[in-house]
């Protein structure tokens, strides 16, 4: 100690002196000014050259010995802070070994007290201090080395004691589940220095209160059979549900806990080890439910089915496996849930751990955690059979819809339709509670396979019976009878069953469009990957609506065929029958009655009139559509056989123009276009000379576009009898 | 609507770990991706290549090869334009797996679809499959073949692009059913318009 005061006294002689040098130095630095001025003034006048040299080495070498003189005084002070660090160090020591009397002392009474906290402390203060630094301390002090020695030995053996009882009463608190105990133990392990087996044996006892608890439930569900009962139908859904949530409990519940006496990194232990008793306790779970649900036997069965569509083994029911696929969905979309929960688990943990070389080995930990687990393995698996089971559900299900096929009287569409969707829809969302986009994504796949290609085949395979007409003329009522063919009611069913189908098209693919739609809305990702997956997959209904139309269009085909063009044709043949060379009286009492488009107009409306009501309003605007076709076709053909003057090509054009008013009117989708054609041939029979054509034709103030090719323009122009022939041949087009 | 004329299907299939994530991965982003886990159900990626002026987009679906992942991944053979069948030419067993994986394809793919089979691993000093061995396998079941390695960038790039080239040339003769995303086609009666058949001899 007497150093320390003499290196004070030292330190303060040394300022005093330092502080006289730097007075000493002002004073030096105003001279300096002073001789500036004097030195300005010498050389003004240009003498006592000699004298300023002087005074100025003179100078330097004051100031040479002032800097000499502040330097030795760093190297002194730097010296006084080595010692004064040195002191400091001096008297952590000499606190160390008074310390250790206390301690040694205190846990002697705190053991003696059972009061382990106490001794924990004291034991903690112990081993903080660096006991072969203490017994030089003692020495070099010269002190009773024999009292330090014996605080020491009597340190250590409470030490190595402490350990073996906290370690002994932990060991008990957690064989009898006491668990206030095993905590209050457990938070003095790192007073001992025992992190590592404070850690390990309290992941332990964790796992054995997860074990316990669920291995009870487990035991019940095995004992009691129960499984079947209807009431437990998601028996083993709660179970998992309870594995999942008591494991979250008991992060949670401890996690305080452990951050503040262990370290947050610490709590990586706890999930690891519970991760570990998850996978088996899940398996054994699963083990459970595959044998009580009849899995395999399902599993086998369903393959089978699916592979070559009759097995034999036996059925299944699909209404038999509608609530094990709900089950299964519930379990893994708890695990999903639980996934989740460890995710941000682990990440919260790498937050708080900072170290961003620490947090790597952490995500890395959780990477082979979560994706690599056991759980993780055995849900894949488990979604895998769903999706085997959900597709053998869809299918059988529609199939049922299918056979199962009724309609009632005045309905458009029959019930496997709505049937259909349903099941459809109920599958996928199924998938969705399973919170497994690839799960979504596969049963979206499978639905597509089954619309296009089961669902549409049934539907051509109805219209390829085709539409027997009925609408016979006599000669074909003839020629049905003399085949013997005539089954009047036979073909009254094919008609509606044929309608009906038609209409099952149009609405199997409004329903896929809106399917769509729903479904784009309702499915949520939760990454951009996700959802561009998703998108693909939903684009599969895009294709299905047009495999619908397709079929749509095909049965439109058997209409055309077998209803329009045969009645059609011969109502616009009466066209043949009126001649378009008319005088201006034929005219007149021609315009008044209109004979041609009134009958036809009449048969066209009696035609739509039927079947109005017995189609969807797509349909029955393409139904419209095809007459209009069909009409089109014809009548330009009759045209063409037709000869005309002035008169009859102004009949015409009224004719047309009614028409096409007409037809428009009747439906509401814009079908002027489609008479293009037509208004602009009835414009070029209704031409008052041959070479008015050319205000049409490449004229810019032609209000439309042709739609016919110059040939044709001078083909119907001498349809015109009264043009000469010459002068449409030298028409330039 | 996207900027492209066509757009296909490509599935990759074949045993886990032959490398298929790595084929996808170099062609799609340039790169071999070091130590990547398998693969989890099904992996999505998309690029879009011009051939002949003509912009043509690539969904290319990287399957899982584990078993458990099959449910999941067969759903996907249906709507592809293309299967790229992989084995490792290093790796027996992963080459002894080929039949079971034409059996799935059969049951579930369009018996029209494209097949192409890639022995890859190219680069490995231990190859356990001789080049005509491959090469003999994919003529007896009509597909296409081609060794490449995903590690060396070889052959890769040309693996896609002559499937797309392939593809193409099928679209234009064909009228391949096209996808086209965000056409509502409302106008079920538009005319389509025939191209003229250029492969039917
Ligand atoms: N030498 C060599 N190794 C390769 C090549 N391609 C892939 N690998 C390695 O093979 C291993 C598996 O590659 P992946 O691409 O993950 O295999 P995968 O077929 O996607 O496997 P799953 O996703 O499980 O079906 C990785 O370790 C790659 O580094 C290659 O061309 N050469
Ligand atoms: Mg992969």
């Amino acid at each position: 100690m007497y150093e320390t005061s003499d290196l004070q006294e030292d330190f303060k002689e040394l300022c005093e002196k330092e502080k006289n040098i730097e007075e000493q130095l002002n004073n030096v630095i105003d001279e300096v000014k002073n001789l500036e001025g004097n030195l300005i003034d010498l050389l003004n006048i240009n003498e006592n050259v000699y004298v300023l040299n002087n005074d100025t080495q003179q100078l330097t070498s004051i100031l040479q010995n002032s800097s000499k003189l502040s330097n030795k005084i760093n190297l002194q002070i730097q010296e006084l802070d080595v010692a004064r660090s040195r002191v400091s160090e001096c008297q952590r020591r000499v606190q160390d070994l008074l310390d250790l009397q206390l301690c040694s002392e205190g846990v002697q009474n705190a053991l003696k007290s059972d009061d382990y906290e106490e001794a924990a402390v004291h034991i903690h203060r112990f081993l903080a201090m660096d006991q072969h630094l203490l017994k030089q301390t003692a020495d070099d002090m010269a002190q009773d080395c024999a009292t330090v020695n014996q605080s020491l030995k009597l340190l250590r053996d409470a030490a190595a004691m402490l350990r073996n009882k906290i370690s002994l009463h932990f060991k008990e608190a957690v064989s009898v589940t006491d668990i206030e105990s095993v905590k209050r133990f457990f938070k003095l392990f790192p007073l001992l220095n025992m992190h590592e087996y404070g850690m390990e044996n309290f992941s332990v006892f964790l796992r054995k209160m997860l074990k316990t608890t669920i291995s009870e439930k487990l035991n019940l569900i095995k004992n009691n059979n129960s499984a079947k009962d209807k009431k437990n139908h998601i028996i083993f859904a709660e179970i998992i549900t309870c594995l999942f949530e008591e494991i979250a409990q008991l992060i949670s519940n401890h996690k305080a806990l452990i951050e503040t006496n262990y370290g947050v990194e610490s709590l990586m232990t706890v999930v690891i080890a519970l991760q570990k008793e998850c996978d088996i306790l899940n398996e054994s779970i699963l083990v459970e439910f595959k044998k009580q649900r009849d899995m395999n036997t399902r599993l086998h069965i369903v393959h089978e089915l699916l592979k070559s569509g009759s097995s034999k083994t036996e059925y299944i029911e699909p209404k038999d496996i509608d609530t094990l696929l709900s089950e299964i969905t519930i379990i893994h979309s708890r695990y999903k849930l639980y996934l989740r929960f460890i995710q941000s688990t682990v990440q919260e943990i790498v937050k708080d751990a900072e170290l961003s070389k620490k947090s790597n080995k952490i995500l890395a930990d959780m990477e082979s955690l979560i994706i690599k687990s056991d759980l993780s393995k055995q849900m894949q698996i488990l979604i895998s059979d769903y999706l085997l089971l959900e597709r053998y559900y869809m299918e059988q299900s529609i199939k049922k819809a299918i056979t199962m096929n009724s309609f009632e009287k005045d309905t458009l569409v029959s019930s496997m339709v709505d049937d259909i969707f349903f099941i459809v829809k109920k599958c996928i969302r199924r998938a969705y509670s399973s919170i497994n986009i690839d799960a979504v994504c596969a049963i979206i796949n499978n639905a597509c396979t089954i619309l296009e290609t089961d669902v549409c085949n049934i539907l051509r395979q109805q219209l390829r019976q085709g539409y027997s007409a009925g609408y016979l003329d006599l000669t074909q009522a003839y020629n049905v009878m003399i085949q013997g063919r005539l089954q009047q009611m036979d073909s009254e069913q094919t008609r509606v069953q044929f309608l009906l189908y038609l209409n099952n098209s149009d609405i199997c693919g409004e329903y896929t469009k809106t399917l769509l739609s729903t479904l784009t809305d309702e499915i949520i990702c939760s990454t951009k990957n996700e959802k561009a997956k998703l998108e693909s997959c939903l684009s599969g209904f895009s294709s299905v609506t047009n495999a619908f139309h397709s079929v749509r269009d095909y049965g439109f085909q058997q209409i055309r065929n077998s209803v329009i063009k045969p009645r059609v044709v011969p109502w616009v043949d009466n066209f043949l029958t009126i001649s378009h060379q008319l005088t201006f009286e034929e005219f007149s009492s021609y315009d008044a009655n209109e004979p041609f488009i009134r009958s036809l107009i009449m048969n066209l409306e009696s035609l739509l009139n039927e079947f109005k009501p017995r189609l969807t309003s797509t349909n029955y605007d393409s139904f419209i559509l095809i007459i209009a076709e069909e009409v089109i076709a014809q009548l330009e053909k009759n045209i063409l056989k037709t000869d005309f003057n002035r008169m009859g090509g102004l009949v015409l054009d009224k004719e047309i123009r009614t028409l096409t008013s007409y037809v428009s009117n009747a439906t509401s989708w814009s079908i002027r276009e489609k008479f293009s054609r037509l208004t602009q041939i009835a414009l070029i029979l209704n031409l008052e000379k041959v070479s008015e054509i050319l205000e049409y034709w490449g004229s810019e103030t032609c209000s439309f576009t042709w739609r016919l090719s110059p040939k044709e323009i001078k083909q119907f122009l001498s349809l015109r009898k009264d043009f000469k022939v010459d002068d449409v041949k030298k028409l330039k087009l | 609507m996207e900027d492209y004329k066509f757009l296909f299907k490509v599935v990759l299939v074949g045993n886990a770990g032959v490398g298929k994530t790595c084929l996808v991965r170099r062609f799609t982003q340039g790169l071999f991706p070091p130590g990547q886990g398998a693969t989890i159900g099904v992996d999505f990626m998309i690029k879009t290549i011009e051939i002949d002026n003509e912009k043509i987009k690539l969904q290319i679906w990287d399957t899982a090869g584990q078993e458990r992942f099959r449910s999941i991944t067969q759903s996907y053979y249906r709507s592809a334009h293309a299967l790229i069948l992989v084995y490792d030419i290093s790796c027996q067993p992963t080459f002894d797996c080929l039949p079971d994986w034409l059996r799935e394809i059969e049951e579930y793919a369009n018996s029209k679809v494209l097949r192409v089979l890639v022995g890859n691993k190219l680069d490995r000093e231990d190859r356990e499959i001789p080049t005509e061995v491959g090469e003999q396998f994919a003529q007896r079941h009509n597909m296409y073949y081609l060794e490449t390695s995903a590690k060396e960038a070889e052959n890769v790039e040309r693996l896609f692009i002559q499937i797309a080239a392939e593809l193409m040339e099928q679209a234009r003769c064909k009228e391949l059913p096209r996808y086209e995303i965000g056409s509502e086609s409302i106008d079920q009666n538009a005319t389509t318009i025939k191209t003229k058949p250029c492969c039917n001899n």
